[in-house]
């Protein structure tokens, strides 16, 4: 991305809650009258995790309430295969094109008239869409059916979606669109993500939500809640214990067999969907532009997947897999170090330098709010990657990096207790809170980095200099 | 859990007491008074957060109130020097608290705060605490004079002949002090009082008041913000507590009613301040002791609030926290509530009371892992973050 994209990303990121929603909705009207779409497209990308956890009023195109339904499913799959309960970003426009050419003429003008109104919320919008769920799972049901008629049928459909992923993502999406009803309930009743564990509620909404589907639909849907589930848990390879909790929950119930069906049918598979959820989760951290989310927060993110990858691997050992997952599991340990390395570690010696510099340039006065936030993002994700440096073969970048940063910071502290004490004494309140702040915010930086024994050194150094050349007046407040 | 240091290992959870009242190694989960209770610190250090300093005299060593260490559900006092032998690892900013802090004689809500605010403005808890603390000092030494400016206002409006106020560009000069206090000298004349003195009067007032400040001005004073703040918080919990199933819902539930009666206590002090500010001829008839009275009031007023700010900043947003972490949280807030001590409180309150801090001690959740070594720096961050609302 350019400067001046990265700048309006920024600029966006930093928007409150309100205005952030106003401008996504004029993005997304913009969409479609743009000369450039793919412009708008990729800004509205790099906003997708704050409009996940937001959920503004938004402009829905027909396509896109098509997709409401397993939208927290969609992957961008760039490994190219696709994993079990993922529906690969690529596929959607086909499958959407195929349902389109084929829908009934009086829903979709409906719709058309309804969605044309204005940014909807959520809510509504999930209420506006349910007869093109109905519509769309006749469609496809019926598309499918005359495909598997015959092998010639089947092909022509491949080719015609673009592929043997594409006419799995239809099946799959056929079942959410059956399903739809009910998995929008399950959504909206949910804990939000990241959810670590199912409490009694969650987990018999899960259990009658399963059997609701078992009832309603084909007995396929009925693994569909758990998808969603799955994506959105802190840690995906939890997923095995909250399969025991829904059994549990369950047992007693007449609903029983069904769930339980469900639930075995879904633990089948469960350690590819585990995987392709981690690979998920990766890939998105990995397009997303340097800069966009926190240094910190990417961090965060990674040692969560560095834990998920582990449990995987004892997982996929225990039941003689591993051959099967070795790769994934190397691409995926090649995409973490790539990630670090990139959007963690990197640069973050320049960032300390060049606030240094300007630091050291401006004398003894308070530094910038915002100057300093800036720094600490880089150094606190630099502190978190040190903790995992090991296990992604990035131990010698990381020291190598926070050695550079904690050499430059002392020879700053250095010069700064220095020209404190070049500076004549004085008993202004005003000018040793000025001088206290500048001091002490380096040795802030050094405790961010980690280095906790040289900032309570440096701290003790600073004050004896303070103390020594604008000794504080006596507290009032102190009798 | 085990301790590895025997000065934290050895305390009883219980309530041991000492000749003076006061336990050794443990306190009472009720306190008797506010020099019991202590004043919260706003520690960085996860551990530390939400812990207490008491001084039985300003001679004797401070002390460190923790509630639920060690595994227990008492209140732990560790004694002031001890706390750098077994916190090992505190945070920069919280070291150099530790260091003012041992020095103050006075230990009370308002100067503690005042030296937290200098600390914090230094940088060692962050920019934006930094920006935040810097800011709310500069409110605290307007705040007299706004609260001056009002007062005097107010009183021209209602009790001088042309019914008109001052502003604060008039007050804030000499001339235009001079000035106004000409269009006092009839008013004070009314009491006996000579312009000086009736104007000495007001400003005495005002100082007294200054963090209540006087009701239906355009800013509201600092104290009562945060007194919106807990009636607002206390509503939201208590919701919460109504759709919570977990141990937890109790807990929040807890939380509100002791919000809520802290807001009775604080509203009539209130009463109290905004009565005097009401009825000029009373207040002046017996100023000398109407002084003491509205001083008392609002310091009490210092020691009812003090706490819930920081625990009102620990609950905001937790709409966006995934349902274990709210839970998480409101177990937290409710091991750090802000109770008030028996002798604070009317005879006919204590029943509520005693059933208030009875629940309370029975369903306070211990505070786990809290000798784990390393300084969680994610934790250290949280802390800041929430330092930085609540400044």
């Amino acid at each position: 991305m350019s400067g001046g994209m990265d700048d309006i990303d920024h600029m966006l990121h930093a928007l409150n809650d309100e205005k952030f929603a106003q401008v996504v909705m004029v993005l997304e009207e913009s969409r479609t009258k743009a000369a450039n779409p793919a412009s708008v497209n990729a800004l509205l990308k790099n906003l997708r995790p704050r409009l996940v956890k937001q959920t503004p009023d938004r402009w829905y195109t027909a396509q896109r309430l098509f997709c409401v339904p397993f939208e927290e499913l969609l992957a961008d799959n760039r490994r190219g295969e696709k994993s079990y309960g993922k529906v690969p970003r690529k596929a959607i426009d086909s499958v959407w094109t195929l349902y389109a050419d084929n829908a009934d003429s009086v829903i979709m003008e409906k719709l058309e008239a309804e969605r044309r109104g204005g940014p909807i919320s959520f809510v509504k919008a999930s209420k506006i869409a349910e007869p093109l769920w109905r519509d769309a799972a006749e469609v496809l049901n019926a598309q499918i059916k005359q495909a598997k008629s015959s092998a010639d049928a089947i092909k022509k459909m491949t080719e015609r979606l673009g592929g043997q992923d594409a006419f799995l993502s239809m099946e799959d999406i056929a079942l959410f669109m059956e399903a739809a009803p009910q998995l929008m309930a399950l959504r909206n009743g949910l804990s939000p993500r990241p959810i670590r564990s199912l409490d009694e509620t969650d987990a018999k909404l899960v259990a009658d939500t399963i059997a609701e589907i078992g009832e309603r639909c084909r007995t396929e849907a009925a693994t569909t809640p758990l998808m969603i589930i799955l994506a959105r848990l802190e840690s995906p390879t939890t997923i095995k214990s909250l399969i025991g909790k829904v059994r549990e929950i369950s047992a007693d119930s007449e609903q029983a067999p069904m769930v339980h069906k469900a639930l075995d049918a879904f633990k089948a598979q469960v350690s590819d969907a585990v995987v392709g959820e981690m690979e998920n989760r990766l890939e998105t951290l990995s397009e997303t532009e340097t800069g966009v989310i926190p240094r910190e927060e990417i961090a965060k993110r990674i040692e969560d997947c560095i834990a998920g990858l582990d449990d995987a691997a004892a997982d996929a050992k225990e039941q003689g897999q591993e051959g099967q997952f070795r790769r994934r599991f190397e691409r995926m340990k090649m995409s973490m170090k790539a990630v670090v390395a990139e959007k963690v570690i990197d640069g973050t010696s320049g960032a300390v330098g060049d606030t240094l510099k300007a630091l050291d340039a401006m004398g003894l006065e308070r530094p910038s709010t915002e100057s300093l936030a800036a720094l600490e993002d880089h150094l606190i994700g630099l502190r978190l990657a040190r903790r995992y440096g090991d296990a992604l073969d990035l131990k010698a970048d990381v020291s190598k990096e926070v050695d550079s940063a904690v050499k430059a910071m002392k020879e700053s502290i250095q010069l700064a207790n220095n020209k404190a004490k070049d500076t004549p004494k004085s008993t202004d309140p005003a000018k040793r809170t000025e001088i206290e702040a500048n001091l002490m915010s380096r040795v802030r930086m050094l405790e961010l980095i980690g280095d906790a024994n040289a900032a309570n050194e440096e701290m003790a150094k600073a004050f004896d200099i303070l103390d020594e050349r604008f000794p504080e007046p006596d507290d009032p407040d102190d009798y | 859990m085990t301790s590895a240091n025997p000065k934290v290992e050895a305390a009883a959870p219980e309530d041991e007491e000492d000749e003076d009242g006061l336990s050794s190694s443990a306190t009472r989960f009720w306190p008797r008074s506010f020099v019991e209770r202590g004043v919260s610190i706003p520690f960085t250090t996860p551990v530390l957060a939400q812990s207490r300093i008491r001084k039985r005299s300003a001679e004797e060593e401070a002390e460190l109130l923790i509630t639920g260490l060690s595994g227990a559900k008492g209140i732990y006092v560790i004694g002031w020097r001890s706390i750098r032998e077994i916190f090992t690892r505190m945070t920069t900013h919280d070291q150099r608290l530790f260091i003012k802090l041992a020095r103050r004689k006075n230990i009370a809500p308002e100067p503690i705060r005042r030296t937290s605010l200098k600390i914090a403005e230094s940088g060692l808890a962050g920019p934006q605490a930094a920006a935040a603390a810097k800011q709310t000092l500069m409110e605290m030494e307007n705040e007299k004079l706004l609260c001056n400016f009002h007062l005097v206002s107010n009183v021209l409006k209602r009790h001088s002949d042309d019914k008109k106020g001052v502003t604060l560009q008039e007050i804030s000069s000499a001339k235009g002090r001079q000035r106004v206090k000409d269009r006092l000298s009839n008013i004070g004349a009314r009491f006996g009082l000579s312009a000086d003195e009736f104007y000495a009067n007001l400003e005495q007032w005002s100082d007294a008041i200054a963090p209540v400040g006087l009701p239906d001005v355009p800013m509201k004073s600092r104290y009562r913000r945060t007194r919106d703040m807990m009636q607002a918080f206390s509503t939201d919990i208590r919701a919460w507590s109504q759709q919570d199933r977990s141990d937890s819902g109790p807990m929040a539930k807890l939380v509100a009613n002791v919000a809520d009666a802290t807001l009775d206590a604080i509203d009539m002090e209130f009463e109290v301040t905004d009565k005097m500010a009401q009825d000029l001829e009373a207040t002046m008839s017996h100023w000398k002791t109407n002084l003491v009275a509205l001083q008392l009031s609002v310091e009490r007023v210092s020691w009812l609030l003090d706490g819930w700010d920081q625990l009102i900043h620990m609950w905001t947003d937790h709409d966006k926290l995934p349902r274990h972490k709210q839970q998480d949280l409101a177990a937290e807030v409710c091991r750090v509530l802000p109770i008030i001590p028996e002798e604070e409180i009317k005879k006919t309150q204590r029943a509520k009371w005693r059933d208030m801090t009875g629940d309370l001690k029975s369903t306070v959740r211990a505070l786990e892992d809290w000798m784990s070594g390393e300084l969680d720096v994610e934790m250290v961050l949280r802390m800041e973050k929430m330092k930085a609302k609540s400044l």
